[in-house]
């Protein structure tokens, strides 16, 4: 039966109670879907497994609502009471859990303290919004300081107080190569093997103490190779002021210190004294060499005033001097056309050479001066006006040696020749007007008194010549040798010129040299070949040059007698012959005057010859060039 | 005083006579006087010392002039008669061994006529002498009396 009969089919009461358990269950129905939407989106709530149930326990009552509507018209009160009975076997754990939640349920907070929380909460998190934001902003700081640490030049490096690295710049990885990852964490000493001015532990007693050092260190880098670094120190302390770490800031001055070096070594090694003043006119550096010339230490003199090296009479001027240098510093000697004095630490003094230049530094401009000792230059100077004194003397000795040698061939051809002629004189007279009172034999004595007197004379008037050519200024001019040459040739004696002889004479070149003495030359060589070659059927002499047109030989040739080339180096000797005088009338000197005349004008001559096959005499007039020997005619052959 | 033709002047008796008997055999040794050094071939023909009476106008037509004289040497002579109106006019041949360029500078500086080097040989000597002798003597105009007199008033 169903329901509606318990209502009697009261339609008011029926419909009361379909519309209001239709309204529970639809709101029964409701609940969980705003549950479900609660759990969703908020995840946060906690026991969401106890909404689970909740929510089975709500459908499960509002379909037992349902029931009852459905029950009204259809008596399915079996279903009715196993839709109850689900509600119920829903609902009590349901209550047991509720029961257990409770205690926690309490804990939660109320509205109010949710909303205090809530305040509390967004307080924190604009706390640490900021913190964040302020740690950003120090990190981008952090970032930013390191990275300009890393702009540095200088190498920059933390250690902390157990020597182990903890920042390590970009220029400490150029510096000393090694890289930043590869040094962090380990200890200085390891990594730079420095060598340290005075122990490191008084090093870090003395950061400790003032929180700073500096001082150079001499490092090295990951290749071995030497640092010499200007190095500041500066202890970094904690919160506690205890210290924690020490930042070290390198400059690399290696190739400062060599320099420096080099410029020590080079001022040392200087062969003057060199002195450097400053412009109060203080010494500022010595060099050793100052040291050992003017008898003091070096730290006699640094700070000193200069004026100290010079004996007292030079003290006032100089400064004055040195006042006027400053004025307008330039490099230039000291005391130009003075005697200049240095003193000695014991009062001796020296005379000296100075010569001053300014020198740029960080301090202003000093005065270098370089001291030299002239002691030994004076002496030598002195030794040469000795020298020159005693060359003069010399000089006027040759000169009157060369006056009375000019006196003396003066008188030999004054006085010699004069007895001369009186004995050719009177033995003629004799010979001619007289010759009917001489003998046969006495006659022949009489002729051979002659022959000796006229080569006396020759000999007299040779010896003339050659001491002449020796004496007279060479003249140097443009010579057309040709016509030398010819006139050296019109001049030979007339019985040559009368002779049929084969002259083979080459156009020569243009040649510098006194015309007057290569005439002679010509004269001579010309008349000796003529001689030489009298013997001869078919005499030929030859007259040409060889070698280049500007420095060229020439040669006279001839197929006469010649002679043994080991004569050859005789030849050219005063009075030297190498044929009989009954065989080759001559004097000797003729070769010599030839060889003298060459010599003067700076030129060589030689002679090429074998007995019996000719002679060749080659000539220059400069300074030797090498020549072929020419290879026409027929003293071809005959080499020395 | 007769009119001298030839003065010679020469200290070496030995070459004096040699001269003398080359001008002899060429005929022209008729009136020569020798003066033995230069001081006594100055006096000669400026008319002092031993030669006070000579004759001034009697100027000889040639001067032989050795060089190396004693006392005063040939070159001084020289320039004592070129420099003087009264004996520049005399020819002065200069005879002498000296074959210096100097002394043959100096002597035609001074005016000398002719500047001879004596040979060696006698022979060519001869030659010269007879050469010297008809130039001199028999070619050559001399100068004419008013070259010496006229000159005085000047």
């Amino acid at each position: 039966m169903p329901h509606g009969f318990c209502y009697f089919w009261n339609p008011g009461l029926v419909w009361l109670h379909v519309v209001a358990d239709s309204l529970i269950a639809l709101s029964y129905y409701a609940i969980p879907v705003a549950l479900f939407w609660l759990v969703r989106k908020r995840r946060d709530v906690p026991f969401s497994w106890m909404f689970v149930l909740f929510g089975v326990f709500i459908v499960a009552c509002g379909t037992t609502h349902l029931m009852e509507v459905w029950n009204i018209w259809h008596a399915n009160y079996w279903i009715d009471g196993v839709i109850k009975a689900i509600t119920a076997a829903a609902s009590v754990p349901t209550a047991i859990l509720s029961v257990m939640l409770l205690p926690k349920a309490t804990q939660l907070p109320n509205l109010s303290e949710w909303m205090k929380a809530n305040a509390r909460l967004e307080d924190e998190i604009r706390a640490r919004r900021e913190t964040e934001l302020r740690l950003r902003v120090s990190e981008a700081a952090y970032r930013e300081q390191a990275e300009l640490l890393d702009l540095s030049h200088d190498a920059i490096f933390v250690r902390d107080m157990n020597r182990t690295i903890t920042y390590w710049n970009r220029a400490c990885e150029r510096i000393y190569g090694w890289r930043s990852e590869e040094v962090l964490g380990r200890c200085t000493g390891e990594v730079l093997a420095t060598r340290f001015p005075k122990p490191l532990t008084e090093i870090e007693t003395e950061v400790i103490q003032k929180g700073i050092w500096e001082g150079e260190l001499i490092q090295r880098s990951r290749n071995g190779s030497e640092i010499t670094v200007f190095s500041r120190w500066a202890l970094r302390r904690d919160a506690a002021g205890n210290p924690q770490a020490i930042l070290e800031s390198n400059r690399d001055i290696t190739a400062r210190v060599r320099e420096e070096r080099k410029f020590r070594n080079l001022l040392e090694s200087a062969p003057d004294a060199m002195v450097i003043v400053d412009h109060r006119g203080l010494i500022n550096l010595v060099n050793a060499q100052t040291e050992k010339l003017f008898g003091y230490g070096r730290e006699e003199l640094i700070s000193q005033p200069v004026e100290m090296l010079m004996p007292r009479r030079f003290h006032a001027s100089h400064e004055q001097h040195r006042e006027q240098y400053s004025l307008s510093p330039r490099t230039r000697a000291m005391g130009q056309g003075l005697d200049l004095y240095g003193l000695r630490k014991d009062g001796t003094e020296f005379p000296v050479e100075v010569s001053l230049s300014p020198l740029e530094t960080s301090e202003g401009t000093l005065i270098s001066s370089a001291i030299r000792d002239i002691s030994d230059r004076r002496r030598a100077d002195e030794k040469i006006r000795a020298l020159n004194l005693q060359l003069n003397r010399k000089v006027t000795e040759l000169a009157a040696s060369n006056r009375e040698l000019e006196a003396f061939s003066y008188s030999v051809s004054h006085d010699l020749r004069a007895p001369l002629r009186h004995i050719d004189g009177f033995a003629r007279i004799l010979r001619e007007e007289h010759a009917h009172e001489l003998s046969q034999e006495g006659q022949r004595h009489l002729d051979r008194i002659l022959g000796a007197v006229t080569h006396m004379g020759r000999l007299v008037d040779d010896l003339l010549t050659l001491a002449k050519i020796s004496r007279k200024e060479l003249i140097r001019e443009r010579l057309d040798l040709n016509q030398i040459v010819r006139q050296a040739l019109s001049e030979l004696p007339v019985e040559e010129q009368k002779r049929e002889i084969e002259w083979r004479i080459e156009h020569l070149p243009d040649a510098e040299g006194d015309p007057g003495l290569l005439k002679s030359v010509f004269a001579n060589l010309l008349s000796n070949a003529a001689k030489f070659t009298r013997t001869r059927e078919r005499a030929v002499i030859e007259v040409g040059s060889c070698g280049a047109p500007d420095s060229p030989t020439f040669f006279v040739r001839d197929n006469g007698v010649g002679f043994d080339p080991k004569y050859a180096d005789k030849l050219f000797g005063v009075f030297q012959r190498l044929h009989r005088q009954e065989e080759f009338e001559g004097t000797g000197i003729g070769l010599a005057t030839v060889q003298r005349i060459i010599h003067r004008h700076g030129g060589e001559i030689r002679v090429e010859a074998e007995l019996e096959r000719g002679a060749a005499f080659f000539f220059t007039l400069q300074p030797p060039v090498p020549c072929a020997t020419p290879t026409n005619g027929e003293v071809k052959t005959h080499g020395t | 005083m007769e009119p001298n033709d030839i003065l010679l002047v020469e200290d070496n008796p030995a070459d004096a006579e040699l001269t003398l008997h080359a001008l002899r055999k060429n005929n022209l040794a008729n009136n020569i006087h020798l003066a033995r050094d230069g001081e006594e071939a100055l006096d000669f023909l400026f008319c002092r010392g031993p030669y006070a009476a000579r004759h001034r106008e009697n100027v000889p037509r040639l001067v032989l002039l050795d060089l190396k004289l004693p006392k005063v040497d040939g070159l001084e002579v020289l320039q004592q008669i070129k420099s003087d109106p009264r004996t520049q006019s005399i020819p002065v041949v200069v005879m002498t061994s000296s074959k210096e360029e100097r002394d043959l500078v100096k002597s035609y500086q001074l005016g000398v006529n002719s500047y001879i080097q004596k040979p060696v040989s006698f022979a060519e000597f001869q030659d010269v002498v007879r050469q010297l002798g008809m130039y001199w003597l028999l070619i050559n105009s001399k100068p004419p009396a008013a070259a010496f007199t006229a000159l005085d008033h000047v």
